[in-house]
């Protein structure tokens, strides 16, 4: 608030010496903050507006940065994280240290890069932010994210408790929900998924609630509960790809194969993204459409190529697809190169699958372990396990063959 | 079975902190994204026909995923003719997609004139693909016309769309489309922090025949300090209201400073207070200078209206997701517009009643005047005073120094036949309108603060706030008002009948001018 008695005695001057130029007739488009801009659902267009009034302003670029991430995660537009870097590094190079600006650009960077996957980079921009302004909870949300991903499970859940005291909200009770979810506690990030929905306002926000609701019960072997709530979803924001892409997985767990694939079909038309087009191939496969499938995933890992090329790196993903869909040797170098960079129980249960699949279930069962060491009870986690216990037991001594007599194919 | 496993593997590590994995293009990926497909529609305009000149640019992962069905020998490569085979389908089906009309008329199906496609080079090995074609459809631009036109095409596809529109024979006039394509004809795409790729789907021409000047020069205004000084204030004041925690001393700051943002916001042009201070001068000019009360009330609309506008339009905006706030402006705008025109025409209505008397009684209100209007107090008024000259006294000023002369013009603005309780009545309308005007369209940084607060849960705040702002807003109103009237010097009033005569005329025509432009300007 320091610069505020400033501003008002600007303002107390100004005001009568714009009285006196009543000449005037710039008209209502030349009011001040651009009443073309005025949609308050759209934060680019505001922040942009604000910009072109006072283009120094740290923190609209900090807003139009941390909006075009956000954009870029609802649309699947990744060249929007260009411009989100630009945004941002103009913002922190403008915001003087102590200023509110400048832990809103932290944040937004922290958010950004863990988008980007580079959550080691996230979680420092996100401890920078915390340490700017103790009591901004988006920067315990940012650091949160980061640390899960890091494995670092203690920052998270201190940091998600923290988010939750500032400001219970949809960003802090979904977040409290993956955490205790990680942590085996199914019924508790049910009801903190409730919770956050409770207090969803936006569609954006009941849509995201939503799609989280509707994961979690198909994950945890209620697919039809999982429908309904994806349906429900999209009701409030008709056509999200995420809402849509959880519906298909929800008929295909109910045995509607062919509405599935026409969901998919459709998602992938308009959101060719690695993740839904994988489901849709292994939808394909499991339907016996092996040449729907193949099609699938070549389109993923010429995405993967581009990553690639653009060095970029999302090795947990690349890893678990090349271990199902591609060459599992590929698969363990990834998960190894990832698991370098977090220790995490994502890397673990990557890695174990990656081995096993690589006919080396007996390198995987520890990491099979470690990822479920801390209650984690995703199923496709706890049936990793499963499959890598079989093959040790089943040839003690020697893990050979594992990859292909193991039960995925 | 097996498919959930790593699918929903997949999910719960990728998915489940929102993360998405997207790849991220490069100097050498597409700058716009690899999933994006990218348009452009070249419209010309001629007096027999509309041409079109369709761009689609289709980034590595579209481009891939419509191989399989270009690919028509499944040799894994296009040939030149596999090429021209998907042009020559793809351009029919775009031309489809593409709805023209005429004055709201669907006009005549395009023509493909050419199609052709070509490959090119992308990131990680893979090829991007570039479609062109040409379409033509006859119409009849030999008279002004509407022409309107509708891209369906590829729906959902995150991607750069633009139109652009010129005129052969055809004046466009001030088009919503540039002339020239900013992309260079989907090559390049420029990056602007300040714009956003284009998302055009519908263009809307007026059109007549004839031809346009040169392309105006972009318009670039630099923010003067005041509108610096304004933004940064309203920045600081989003900051107070979406603050984590919310003290008292900042909730009084905020407030504190809604006021001055409601007030300097009024200060800044096109508030209609131009008008308004012109009435209260007109006001002056006539004689009745007493103007604290009326711009009292003026003062009183502004903050209600403006109060009530701003809640009403919250409330939509927050209840419905197909209004925009652009939308809500513009209507208000129009109204506004509209009641300045009626207040014009009201005023007009009385002032050429008073021309009508003066004329028809030539010198009479110099000697009649006060005794007319002393009349009417005697039947209609409450606070009637015997005294002739007193009659100031009930608009709640004492201006002990009564000029004859000022008597004079006040009996001439006012319609002698008419009877004072109904220019009484008539006056407190008009301020009222003027009231109306000032607050009735939501000032866009009062909307925001509002929808802020609601989004953060501190409705009451936020209807404060505006309130605040409003109070701001209607106090320098009322102070422009009278300072105004105030400024203007008893002693140096024109003492010629002519020059009180037809000024309330001219005063009434010129708020019937600014009304209808102010409408015409909403409504654009």
């Amino acid at each position: 608030m320091w610069g505020v008695g400033a501003a008002a005695g600007v303002l107390l001057i100004a005001v009568p010496v714009a009285v006196y130029s009543l000449d005037s007739d710039r008209g209502s488009t030349a009011s001040p903050v651009g009443a073309r801009a005025v949609t308050p659902a759209d934060p680019i267009a505001a922040a942009q507006a604000r910009l072109r009034e006072v283009p120094d302003d740290a923190q609209a670029l900090a807003a139009l940065g941390g909006a075009y991430v956000e954009r870029a995660r609802v649309t699947g537009d990744a060249s929007l994280y260009t411009r989100a870097g630009e945004a941002l590094d103009r913002a922190l190079a403008l915001a003087r240290s102590g200023t509110p600006a400048r832990t809103t650009a932290l944040v937004a960077s922290a958010a950004l890069a863990n988008a980007r996957h580079d959550f080691a980079a996230g979680r420092e921009s996100a401890l920078r932010a915390v340490e700017a302004d103790p009591y901004h909870a988006p920067a315990y949300g940012a650091l949160a994210d980061a640390a899960t991903q890091l494995g670092d499970t203690r920052t998270a859940t201190d940091a998600i408790q923290r988010m939750l005291d500032l400001r219970p909200s949809v960003a802090s009770f979904t977040r409290a929900s993956y955490d205790l979810e990680l942590r085996g506690d199914v019924t508790g990030a049910r009801a903190a998924l409730d919770r956050a929905s409770e207090g969803a306002f936006t569609p954006d926000e009941i849509a995201y609630c939503r799609l989280w609701q509707g994961e979690l019960a198909r994950r945890y072997g209620d697919p039809a509960a999982a429908l309904a709530i994806h349906e429900a979803g999209l009701r409030t924001a008709p056509g999200d790809p995420a809402l849509r892409a959880g519906r298909a997985a929800a008929m295909a767990d109910l045995g509607r194969t062919d509405e599935a694939l026409a969901e998919y079909a459709a998602i992938t038309a308009t959101t060719p993204i690695p993740q839904y087009l994988t489901r849709y191939g292994e939808s394909a496969e499991h339907a016996g459409k092996p040449a729907l499938a193949r099609e699938q995933f070549r389109l993923v890992a010429a995405q993967f190529a581009v990553l690639d090329a653009g060095g970029a790196t999302d090795d947990v993903a690349r890893a678990l697809f090349e271990a199902d869909h591609g060459d599992p040797a590929e698969a363990v170098r990834r998960a190894e190169a990832e698991r370098t960079r977090r220790h995490s129980v994502h890397t673990a249960d990557a890695l174990a699958w990656a081995l096993y699949r690589a006919g080396r279930a007996d390198a995987a069962l520890p990491y099979a372990l470690e990822a479920t060491a801390g209650g984690w009870r995703d199923p496709d986690v706890l049936a990793h396990l499963t499959a890598i216990r079989a093959a040790v037991s089943a040839d003690p001594g020697t893990s050979a063959d594992a990859g292909s007599s193991g039960g995925r194919r | 079975m097996n498919a959930r496993w790593v699918v929903a593997g997949c999910a719960a590590v990728l998915g489940a902190v929102g993360i998405l994995v997207v790849a991220e293009p490069t100097a050498s990926a597409h700058p716009l994204g690899n999933i994006s497909v990218n348009q452009a529609h070249g419209l010309t305009l001629l007096p027999d026909r509309v041409e079109d000149l369709a761009l689609v640019d289709e980034a590595e992962i579209p481009t891939l995923q419509e191989e399989g069905r270009r690919d028509l020998d499944h040799d894994g490569h296009l040939s030149a003719a596999e090429l021209q085979a998907h042009a020559d389908a793809e351009c029919p089906r775009l031309a489809r997609g593409l709805r023209l009309r005429i004055d709201g008329r669907d006009a005549a199906a395009w023509t493909v004139v050419r199609a052709g496609a070509e490959r090119v080079p992308g990131a990680a090995g893979l090829s991007t693909t570039r479609t062109e074609c040409r379409f033509a459809a006859p119409v009849d631009l030999s008279r002004p016309a509407r022409v309107s036109v509708h891209d369906g095409n590829h729906q959902g596809r995150p991607g750069w769309r633009e139109f652009t529109a010129e005129g052969r024979g055809i004046a466009v006039g001030t088009s919503p489309v540039p002339r020239t394509s900013p992309s260079d004809g989907l090559r390049t795409y420029p990056v602007d922090l300040l714009t956003s790729p284009p998302d055009v789907r519908d263009v809307d021409l007026r059109v007549r025949p004839g031809t346009d000047g040169p392309a105006p020069a972009a318009r670039r205004s630099t923010p003067d300090p005041i509108e610096r000084a304004y933004a940064s204030a309203q920045r600081r004041f989003d900051a107070a209201v979406g603050a984590d925690h919310l003290t008292v001393g900042a909730g009084l700051a905020a407030v504190l400073l809604a006021l001055v943002l409601g007030g300097s916001h009024a200060a800044l042009p096109g508030h209609g207070k131009t008008i308004m201070a012109m009435y209260l001068a007109t006001r002056g000019a006539d004689g009745r200078r007493q103007g604290v009360r009326d711009a009292v009330t003026v003062g009183a609309t502004v903050t209600l209206t403006h109060t009530a506008g701003v809640l009403a339009v919250g409330t939509l905006l927050t209840v419905s997701t197909s209004l925009t706030g652009e939308r809500v402006l513009m209507w208000l705008g129009t109204a506004s517009g509209l009641l300045v025109f009626g207040i014009g025409a009201w005023l007009l209505r009385g002032a050429m009643g008073g021309l009508r008397a003066s004329r028809a009684e030539p010198g009479s209100a110099k000697r009649h005047g006060p005794h007319t209007h002393g009349h009417a107090h005697a039947h209609t008024h409450a606070h009637g005073h015997a005294h002739p000259h007193a009659h100031g006294h009930d608009h709640g000023h004492d201006h002990p120094h009564p000029d004859p002369h000022d008597h004079t013009s006040l009996a001439l603005a006012e319609t002698p036949a008419e009877p004072a309780h109904e220019g009484r009545r008539r006056t407190r309308g008009v301020l009222v309108g003027m009231g109306v005007v000032g607050g009735l369209v939501p000032s866009p940084s009062a909307l925001v603060v509002l929808l802020g607060a609601v989004a953060l849960g501190r409705t009451v705040f936020g209807v404060l706030l505006v309130l605040a702002y409003g109070v701001g807003m209607a106090a320098v109103l009322t102070a422009a008002g009278l300072i105004l009237v105030r400024l203007r010097p008893t002693s140096r009033r024109p003492r010629g009948v002519w020059w009180s005569t037809y000024l309330p005329v001219a005063t009434a025509v010129s708020v019937c001018v600014v009304g209808v432009v102010l409408t015409l300007r909403a409504a654009a």
